[in-house]
């Protein structure tokens, strides 16, 4: 197998807390995202799941340098993205892109939908003449299934769904080879977000991207990753081809929040055993020692809590992290 | 048959600089005594403005129409302001989907439990704190006498869902309205504000209507289920056959739009095209023409009214009108047309 095109080694992300009455010093850190390491393959599609709060978001943020690292690694096409100086991340940026959860307020609304989607070809001198740089907006508009016509039109003119297609298509200007995708279809209506699914794939297959899908809804994430890679508190908890993890669930966490999501089926609802977690997920200021689940784990033994798991492979290419399963 | 609420032909509007929006556009349905019924549907679709038009709670540009809505054989249109301040929170309670703002950040949690019950049912301060104690505890606040002293802050959003549960059951009422409860919350709190309702439903026999836009919760809460397009019911019945049998294309789709947990192979979703209807000029005949595939000339003029095709399973669609060609939606997983 060649090598990943993604690899994440012993990411870290701490955000410093400030305090003090008089004068402003830093009393803690959030420790957002604390030593993650995994990779993605060319063409594939790695689903990042975890509940508020866990970190995902930080994490894709983080690689595409929108946050700066703490520590850590990452490599993409043999490229260390971490260590390149300021200057040369337009070059990498053209490589890496993302998508948005929000689609009211990741679109400026006093530009039009044509300068949206024009500006990085600007940044990136992409297009020669004017009526070359019409041609592609016109031609990214199609390709994400919106009217060429409504180009001049303002981000207000649309509806949520359409938005997220025009930061799909602002994404997609500079023929990107990896997309972070952070929740791109949370704040969409349950037919919409079907539609924009199918988008996704349709391109991915269409133009060869990679994707990093972060999401908290699990069976989306399921239908639309290769492998997914569930987090909590910062850390990652399992990874596994994502039929795989939905059908052998190996730690605790995973277990439980997949016994959470509601089925549309009355008949598996009524016959379904869930695991109900206790309290809430401790502060990620001060976590807990140890495995960080077991404040909530029902099955938590005395090493929880003074050894940290690390993730072992219990299958192949199923990794999980917990002292149960050694 | 114990009726508890009756809603007949209810119309509520919105007067807006754009139009009249009709956001309730003739919705009757029923509720018996301690039944648990959802109703579901997207952003607009009128859910939530159905619910608060039962609670007389409209804002300044929303003005109830026409229509009927008898609670417990009275009247409730025809009730004064300070009539319907006795019947909220007293025997219809409601709790809003933002645990985050329906709380006030500066007061007390003690002080907005135990208003309600010196409100309603005239208690004394310390009757009411001590009350809201007990409350708390039935939805499983640990500490329940110190967290009354608390803020809002202090507490996570799961907590704070479980403190408007409890204030809004604290007088025991016969209703309660939730709205779209577990929406803001994560998969696993929102597995345990769903257990808690199922536990409090069964121990205090109360009714519960459940607003929602995710057929999953209703799956497994609600014994009967009416769908909400643009304003309207187009499909009612008991929740095993709407989910295993669908009939209207519009629930058809939304299931088919949702991946399945349990499904064995990737399948590509189905999508329903298209965006839904403005309000202040809705399509002519059936509101859900544009987006289906299998229109007939007479969806586009005239509206389908909802019309009973099995066990009390209504739908609102042409195509199950008996001279209409036989409609055959394409199979899905665990779900078959017939």
């Amino acid at each position: 197998m060649s090598a990943p095109l993604v690899e994440v080694r012993n990411l870290v992300k701490w955000f410093p807390v400030a305090g003090g009455l008089v004068f402003t010093r830093i009393a803690a850190h959030v420790k957002a995202v604390d030593d993650v390491s995994f990779s993605i393959n060319k063409g594939e599609t790695l689903g990042l799941v975890g509940e508020t709060g866990c970190g995902k978001t930080t994490v894709g943020r983080t690689m595409l340098r929108l946050y700066e690292p703490t520590s850590g690694q990452l490599f993409y096409d043999g490229i260390d993205v971490f260590g390149l100086p300021a200057k040369s991340l337009l070059t990498i940026r053209r490589r890496l892109q993302m998508m948005f959860q929000d689609p009211y307020a990741s679109l400026n609304p006093r530009m039009t939908v044509s300068e949206i989607i024009g500006e990085p070809l600007d940044i990136h001198h992409l297009v020669g003449s004017d009526g070359e740089r019409k041609d592609r907006i016109h031609e990214l508009l199609r390709l994400v299934g919106l009217n060429p016509e409504h180009a001049n039109r303002y981000p207000h003119e649309f509806s949520g769904g359409q938005r997220q297609r025009i930061g799909f298509a602002r994404a997609l200007a500079v023929d990107p080879e990896f997309m972070v995708l952070d929740e791109p279809i949370s704040a969409l209506d349950v037919s919409i977000q079907a539609q924009m699914v199918n988008l996704l794939e349709d391109l991915q297959d269409r133009l060869g991207l990679t994707y990093l899908f972060i999401a908290h809804d699990l069976s989306m994430v399921k239908h639309i990753s290769d492998r997914v890679a569930v987090m909590y508190l910062g850390k990652l908890v399992e990874v596994a081809p994502s039929h795989e993890l939905y059908d052998k669930p190996f730690h605790p966490y995973t277990r439980a929040l997949l016994s959470a999501i509601p089925i549309p089926d009355p008949a598996t609802e009524e016959k379904r055993r869930r695991i109900i977690l206790e309290g809430d997920v401790p502060s990620p200021i001060d976590p807990p020692s140890g495995c960080r689940f077991r404040t909530r784990c029902g099955e938590a033994q005395p090493r929880c809590a003074s050894e940290e798991p690390s993730l072992v492979e219990v299958e192949t290419g199923h990794t999980a992290a917990c002292h149960l399963l050694s | 048959m114990d009726l508890l609420l009756e809603v007949k032909d209810l119309r509520t509007s919105f007067f807006t600089y754009a139009g009249e929006v009709r956001a309730v556009d003739g919705v009757s349905f029923h509720l018996e005594k301690g039944e648990a019924i959802g109703i579901v549907g997207e952003s607009g679709c009128g859910k939530s403005v159905t619910a608060l038009s039962v609670m007389r709670l409209l804002s300044d540009t929303g003005k109830i129409m026409s229509g009927a809505v008898t609670f417990d054989g009275e009247d409730m249109l025809g009730k004064t302001e300070e009539e319907m301040e006795h019947v909220r929170g007293n025997k219809i309670s409601m709790v809003f989907q933002d645990p985050m703002t329906s709380l006030n950040p500066v007061l007390r949690i003690g002080l907005q439990m135990s208003e309600v019950l010196r409100l309603h049912q005239g208690m004394t301060r310390k009757q009411a704190l001590a009350k809201a104690a007990e409350m708390l505890d039935l939805v499983g606040i640990p500490n329940p006498r110190q967290r009354l002293a608390q803020y809002p802050h202090q507490f996570s959003g799961g907590m704070r869902q479980r403190v408007m549960i409890a204030t809004a059951l604290s007088c025991n009422p016969q209703l309660l309205i939730a709205d779209e409860p577990t929406t803001a919350l994560d998969v696993t709190v929102q597995a345990q504000i769903l257990d808690l309702m199922r536990g409090l439903k069964d121990r205090l026999r109360t009714s519960i209507i459940l607003i929602t836009h995710d057929l999953g919760v209703v799956a497994g809460m609600a014994s009967r289920v009416l769908v909400m397009y643009a304003g309207k019911i187009i499909e009612e019945g008991p929740v095993k056959s709407i989910y295993s049998r669908p009939k209207h294309p519009y629930t058809w789709g939304l299931l088919g739009s949702i991946p399945r947990l349990n499904a064995k192979d990737k399948r590509r979703l189905v999508p329903i095209h298209g965006q839904p209807p403005d309000l202040i000029e809705p399509p002519p005949g059936c509101r859900f023409n544009p987006r289906c595939g299998h229109a007939l000339r007479i969806c586009l003029s005239q509206e389908p009214p909802l019309n009973e095709i099995g066990s009390a399973h209504q739908v609102a669609c042409w195509r199950y009108h008996p001279q209409a060609p036989p409609l055959v939606l394409e199979t899905q997983e665990g779900r078959s047309a017939s």
